[in-house]
């Protein structure tokens, strides 16, 4: 059963638990225990198992590690500290392993120190960078508290010897367990831990958790299930501790009237006065690309202020040594300021922030609270948020994360469930372990969260799948990973290379192919490789900060020099984050009151003031909305939840243009549209752009679509099989089949001894695809390849909900004809991405294109 | 442009084009059919089933039927591997060979740049392989490499491979790739260039990409380019005007 720890333990009872040194050695150091230590310590004690949600700076790693650390002072005191792993800590980056473990020396050499003897209780650091020599050392001397990534936990599970070591294993702790649930890499450490408890027994799970929507089901993620039920966890959420200042600024005073430029100067302008205003300001972008430009133009427009020492930039695109270059000047308070997509969004040590500025809408509620909590590290103090918008649509969405952030709502978390290639991968994994019988690895397999539903046909998919059953009987011995025997109920491994290949080859994050950019003979950074074949010789573009100028490229490397002027090339290209289905809800139901305000003929004063007090935002702002929506209103309608337009124009050369002004967020959208397409492209026989945003999308075509006739087909209940055709020939899915070929092992990135470069496997994805179509349209890496693009990369599930909300009337559908695009159709018709739904054969393509070319040529 | 006779259509200075072969005479001229790609993409670790060697003998078995030609000649890169000839190579080169067999009276095997060890598959049907092969007016090879006896051509055909020429044709978002034969000059020399025998990619595309072979390069001034795709001819006119057509086609 999950139920939340409400139970408030006094200092006296848990210093009672505490062995006396320890509890000598934390009197020493503070005051009393931490809200999350008084309700979290005496159960971590007696074994239960743990979620924690708190903010950073609230002690939650020491109360994860004090009782633990105080039985092993026990244990070692008496003499009876093993040779052997009793305590696993995982967390997603080796940065903050690494911080870990420093964070650990001290409490346990001063508390050595208080014994007044050696207890040797051993710590250590396990990823992919630790050397062959260390990793020797620690089989010989095994850590007692083991710091470690989820895929390097997964292949210890398979190391022959190492893995004695883990028989034991008392405590697991995940560390941001939240950034790891909603992707496949929590997937994967969620059978980790299930292969785990398999060899160790029962241990106490202890999961620590930034803000999330519902705590429950990440205590279900955290613990798993036995015999189908839910195994005990006790949930400690104390998360209203820490105090939020938060405002969304405008940079200019009306953003409905100001253009671009002016916006982007007042902007930075702003950025300046924040950050000359504080003492160390952390900037949040939403991509790559964005980080560099705001690094570039600090520099730029404010010579005097930034320059290389003071400011830099910090994403994943980096070079290693630039990052960590980047995070310790930001530990030594030598930065100014520092600029970052996603990648610091997490909680390695950055010494103290005392502002996080967010540019432009980060999209989610609990992605603003995230980015912003990492500002005032410390306990009781306030963390200091500005949100800057950049345009309208930016304005009303940031205004409205204001509203939930402070008002406490957060967005759902999303557990990706079933994934068939991070399964192969831990079957496979299994069976290097030792030959299984198929019924016992279906139900350890099962008492995993994410696979407790998964259906015995899929099982024996992957099984079949691992065996090598889709290729001909005598070229087996290439393919087959495992043998299955049937009748006998059992599987193991094949080959000699397959500890080998397994543990250079596993994990689930896809190699992106970007390319290394040398300057000098020195590597500066990555560019992806899309951006790389837009270069041109003499081009420049911005990376970490600096200006280079395109040189050539050879293979997968490319040659630069530093350059000045502006670059050429704006940006690369970097996926933009999607809007959260829950916010976007949120801003429809916005929407829905002030149409109520206008029809029922509001003055301008009562509306501006009910925005300036439901939205907690300045007048300046709550004028902007009121100016923004009401010329939607005048020129249209507004659209909401219980109004969904639709919008048709006739754009350049006759072509028609439908606009769904579905405001649901990009993953919702993308479902929707491509289904609608596929309907439209099959009755007018003809293909179909799309474009898609987060604020709704459209669809054009060179003559008649009948948007609207289209969308009424679409129900709730035949929504999956339309996408399922409709996506089939796309490139979304051509790519997420090679990540899902990756994870299930087979594309191997690293085989005989040979890293594969990323661009071969790329070219050899969409070959791939193109075989495996025709060989079964159930394979499982192809049905896996098909759920990743509909659930984890668009959004079936609130699609389906949506849809629901038309059928049973309470989102009516109105269609309206405009001469060019409403107000609110504005931003998605200029910023959405395009993609076409093809309907016609290939040959007819061919063909009608063979005319049009013939026709111009010869006149 | 001048109105056309469907004979003009499919021919290239007087070979017959009959889908990704080539008809002179009386001999069939097919070029890279890269047998054993499956198994070199295997050693690099991708573990992608074999496949291509079924659709290729189905195609050859349809182009026979509708020939009546007795010789075939297979213009380079019968096989993948440059350095060695695996194990899915000799199947699968040894059966084709064997199929041709059965088909022609007479198979010549002209050495391409993959087909360094070809000759030890072509000695155990006691064949030769060939640097360049002269037909009437007609010269053809690989075209990896110009052979230093070729001087300055008059009237004169040359055959090559080795490029796998296609186009990619683009409308909106939409890009499908297709084979084709292209038709040029090379130093007085008539320049056809085939089109690859194989299912694995449609090539490379000669409005993106860089030619390959130096019969190409600088780009010759008229290029003409003839589409392919399941027995259907397409003639695209000169490239310059594909390219033209293409930018002016930005709506």
């Amino acid at each position: 059963m999950i139920v939340k720890q409400e139970k408030i333990y006094q200092d006296k009872e848990i210093y009672k638990i505490l062995n006396p040194w320890v509890r000598k050695w934390f009197k020493s150091n503070f005051e009393t225990f931490t809200q999350s230590q008084k309700q979290a310590l005496l159960d971590i004690h007696h074994g239960s198992n743990l979620l924690v949600s708190s903010p950073t700076g609230s002690g939650k790693t020491l109360t994860a590690f004090l009782s633990i650390i105080s039985q092993l002072t026990t244990l070692a005191d008496m003499g009876k500290l093993e040779d052997k792993v009793y305590c696993i800590y995982i967390s997603p980056l080796k940065a903050l392993d690494n911080d870990i473990e420093k964070n650990l020396d001290e409490p346990l050499k001063e508390i050595e120190k208080i014994a007044g003897k050696e207890l040797g209780i051993r710590k250590a650091v396990r990823t992919g960078d630790t050397s062959q020599y260390q990793r020797s050392l620690m089989l010989k001397k095994p850590p007692h508290i083991l710091i470690t990534t989820p895929e390097t936990l997964s292949i210890l599970l398979c190391a022959p010897k190492f893995r004695d070591k883990l028989k034991d294993v008392k405590y697991v702790i995940v560390d941001e367990i939240h950034s790891l649930a909603d992707n496949k890499r929590g997937v994967h450490l969620n059978l980790t831990l299930e292969r785990l408890q398999n060899l160790a027994g029962p241990f106490t799970r202890i999961g620590l958790s930034a803000t999330v929507y519902p705590l429950e089901k990440m205590a279900r993620y955290l613990v798993g299930y036995q015999d189908g039920e839910v195994r005990d966890c006790k949930i400690v959420d104390v998360n209203y501790l820490k105090k939020l200042d938060m405002k969304v600024l405008c940079p200019v005073e009306d953003i409905v009237e100001s253009d671009p430029d002016e916006t982007n100067n007042a902007l930075y302008e702003m950025l300046h006065g924040l950050i000359k205003s504080h003492k160390t300001t952390l900037i949040f972008t939403n991509t790559r690309s964005g980080t560099e430009s705001v690094v570039f133009n600090l520099k730029k427009r404010f010579p005097d202020h930034y320059h290389q020492n003071n400011i830099m930039a910090h994403h994943s695109s980096l070079s290693k040594e630039l990052r960590l270059e980047a995070e310790n000047k930001l530990k030594d308070g030598a930065l100014k300021v520092v600029v970052s997509s996603t990648s610091l969004e997490l909680g390695i040590d950055i010494g103290y922030i005392d502002l996080v500025i967010l540019v432009s809408s980060p999209k989610s509620v609990s992605r603003a609270l995230q980015r912003i909590g990492r500002s005032g590290h410390r306990l009781h103090e306030k963390s200091k948020g500005r949100i800057i918008v950049v345009d309208r649509d930016d304005l009303l969405e940031c205004s409205l994360i204001l509203k939930n952030a402070v008002e406490g709502n957060i967005d759902k978390i999303n557990i990706p469930e079933n994934c068939l290639d991070v399964l192969s991968q831990h079957i496979y994994g299994m069976a290097i372990e030792s030959p299984w019988d198929i019924n016992d690895a279906y139900s350890l397999i099962r008492r995993s969260y994410c696979y407790r539903k998964l259906s015995e046909n899929d099982f024996v998919s992957v099984l079949s799948y691992l065996a090598g059953e889709y290729t001909s009987l005598e070229d087996r011995y290439v393919y087959a990973k495992i043998w299955v025997d049937y009748p006998e109920k059992r599987f193991g491994k094949r080959g000699k290379l397959a500890r080998m290949l397994y543990s250079t080859n596993i994990g689930t994050i896809p190699d992106r192919s970007a390319a290394r950019v040398k300057c000098g003979g020195q590597v500066v950074g990555r560019i992806e490789e899309d951006f790389m074949e837009k270069l041109q010789k003499g081009d420049t573009f911005v990376l970490g900060g600096n200006i280079y100028r395109f040189n050539y490229a050879r293979g997968m490397t490319v040659n630069v020099t530093p350059s000045s002027g502006p670059p050429t090339i704006p940006s690369w290209f970097s996926e933009q984050l999607p809007l959260s289905f829950d916010l976007a809800v949120e801003i429809q139901k916005f929407r829905d009151i002030m149409d109520g305000k206008f029809r029922y003929g509001r003055t301008r004063e009562e509306i501006t003031d009910f925005i300036h007090q439901y939205l907690y935002v300045d007048q300046n702002a709550a004028h902007s909305i009121y100016h923004y929506f009401r010329e939607q209103y005048l020129y249209a309608q507004i659209p909401g939840l219980k109004n969904l337009l639709i919008e048709f124009y006739t754009g350049f050369g006759n072509r028609k243009f439908v606009v769904f002004h579905s405001l649901f967020g990009r993953r919702v959208n993308d479902a929707l549209s491509r289904a609608v397409a596929y309907i439209i492209a099959k009755k007018y026989r003809r293909d179909v752009m799309i474009s898609v945003s987060d604020n709704g999308f459209y669809l054009s075509s060179e003559g008649k679509i009948g948007g609207l006739e289209a969308f009424k087909e679409l129900k709730s209940e035949n929504l999956e099989d339309i996408l399922v055709k409709a996506i089939d020939k796309t490139e979304t899915l051509a790519g997420r089949f090679r990540h899902c070929a990756g994870r299930s092992l087979m594309i191997l990135r690293r085989y005989k001894g040979q890293e594969k470069s990323v661009s071969r496997q790329q070219v050899k994805g969409k070959i791939l695809l193109k075989f495996v179509k025709d060989l079964d349209e159930n394979f499982s890496i192809l049905k896996e390849a098909r759920r990743e693009v509909m659930e984890d990369y668009m959004d079936l599930k609130n699609a389906k909900k949506v849809l629901k909300l038309v059928e049973e009337g309470k989102m009516d559908l109105k269609q309206i004809d405009t001469r060019i695009p409403s107000p609110f159709a504005f931003n998605l018709v200029a910023q959405g991405y395009l993609d076409v739904l093809k309907y016609e054969d290939r040959i007819e393509f061919i063909r009608r294109m063979h005319q049009a070319i013939i026709r111009e040529i010869g006149g | 442009m001048k109105s056309k006779t469907i004979m003009d259509l499919n021919q290239i200075y007087g070979a017959k084009i009959m889908d990704l072969a080539l008809i002179v005479d009386n001999y069939m001229v097919i070029s890279d059919l890269h047998l054993g790609y499956e198994q070199s993409l295997n050693a690099d670790g991708i573990m992608v089933p074999k496949f291509q060697y079924p659709l290729i003998k189905a195609r050859m078995e349809e182009i026979i039927k509708r020939s009546t030609c007795q010789r075939i000649i297979v213009n380079g890169d019968l096989k993948h591997e440059f350095g060695r000839i695996s194990r899915q190579e000799w199947n699968e080169a040894l059966n084709f060979l064997e199929f041709l067999e059965k088909h022609f009276k007479e198979i010549i095997l002209i050495k391409g740049n993959h087909d360094n060890f070809t000759r030890f598959i072509a000695k155990k049907t006691d064949l030769e392989v060939l640097e360049t092969f002269s037909l009437e007016n007609f010269r053809i090879m690989h075209g990896h490499k110009i052979p230093s006896h070729l001087t300055r051509g008059e009237g004169e055909t040359i055959i090559i491979g080795h490029e796998h020429p296609c186009i990619g044709l683009r409308s909106g978002e939409r890009l499908e790739k297709i084979k084709c034969f292209l038709k040029t000059k090379y130093n007085g020399f008539n320049l056809i260039v085939m089109p690859s025998f194989n299912f694995v990619t449609e090539g490379s595309d000669i409005l993106q990409e860089r030619p390959l072979s130096p019969f190409l390069k600088g780009n010759p001034k008229k290029m003409e380019v003839i589409g392919v795709e399941n027995f259907e001819i397409f003639p695209f006119g000169d490239i310059k005007n594909i390219t033209a057509v293409k930018n002016d086609d930005n709506h």
